[in-house]
């Protein structure tokens, strides 16, 4: 049998098949997903340990509530959702954390607007910088750049994801990528 | 950098809209006039360069690394346990 058909029951169809108690589906659901849900666990928990835990409750809860998939948009998202439910839930950050609202002008700056710098493509060694750079964030900035930059969801999806409005995922997204920025040179320096 | 006014669009007009005239979410119309400034703009076409180069490294990254094997164990056990 060619690969693509044995491959690929929709995600929907796993999931519905699930809600009637197929494990097999369900596994078969959690494999396509884990490896993607852990990197993005990871970029919104404070620790391993808690990405790890996030996880976990994140399939606990899809199982439970499998059959309230009903198929807009992607399954994954539908997971990274529950995920972050489930962390602000843990760890009530965005209750109390205030957003941060830094001057667009100086974060230019601390990204290199300002001065004449040898261009970040040929500073930049590797990979490891930019995932360095990343995972130095806060993780408003590092979820939406996971999300959009890494998963490659739109701004709209995403926006349903974080619960946000377009504009305010766009000026989320800008901030971000120049946070990104400045870490990037941050680590040139470094180097 | 001093806040240039080239074709009619200051340095600062650029950094503020940059995310949107790169992902392509500005109307026509100001999408050519922020590529008249950031064509005659060094300042702005190498941070618009700078942007993108991140930007295509983190996209890079792609496929997420398997579980480590510890991790899978136990995401295995908690599954069995439904
Ligand atoms: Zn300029």
């Amino acid at each position: 049998m060619p690969a693509t058909e044995q491959q690929e029951q929709p995600d929907l169809a796993l999931l519905v098949a699930s809600s009637s108690g197929d494990k097999a589906a369900f596994e078969e659901f959690v494999d396509r997903h884990k490896s993607a849900l852990f990197r993005f666990a990871r970029a919104i928990s404070p620790s391993l340990t808690d990405a790890e835990e996030a996880m976990q409750q994140t399939f606990v809860s899809a199982w439970q509530h499998a059959s309230t998939f009903r198929g807009e948009g992607h399954a994954r998202g539908w997971l990274f959702q529950i995920a972050r439910n489930a962390q602000n839930k843990m760890h009530r950050r965005r209750a109390g954390e205030p957003p941060q609202h830094d001057d667009l002008t100086d974060l230019g700056n601390q990204a290199g607007w300002d001065c004449g710098l040898t261009p970040l493509a040929d500073v930049i060694e590797n990979r490891e910088w930019v995932q360095h750079a990343l995972s130095s964030l806060l993780v408003d900035d590092q979820e939406i750049l996971v999300l959009i930059e890494v998963e490659g969801f739109s701004l709209l999806e995403a926006g349903d994801i974080l619960g946000l409005s377009l504009p305010a995922t766009k000026s989320r997204l800008h901030r971000a990528r120049l946070r990104l920025l400045a870490a990037l040179r941050k680590e040139e320096h470094h180097a | 950098m001093p806040d240039s006014l080239i074709a009619g669009v200051r340095c600062s007009e650029v950094l503020a809209e940059l995310s949107d005239f790169l992902d392509g979410q500005l109307e026509m119309a100001r999408t050519e006039t922020l590529q008249a400034h950031v064509i005659k703009c060094d300042a702005c076409e190498r941070f618009g360069a700078d942007v993108r180069a991140a930007l295509d490294l983190l996209r890079e990254t792609g496929t997420p690394e398997p579980l480590p094997d510890d991790v899978s164990k136990r995401l295995a056990e908690c599954l069995r346990a439904l």
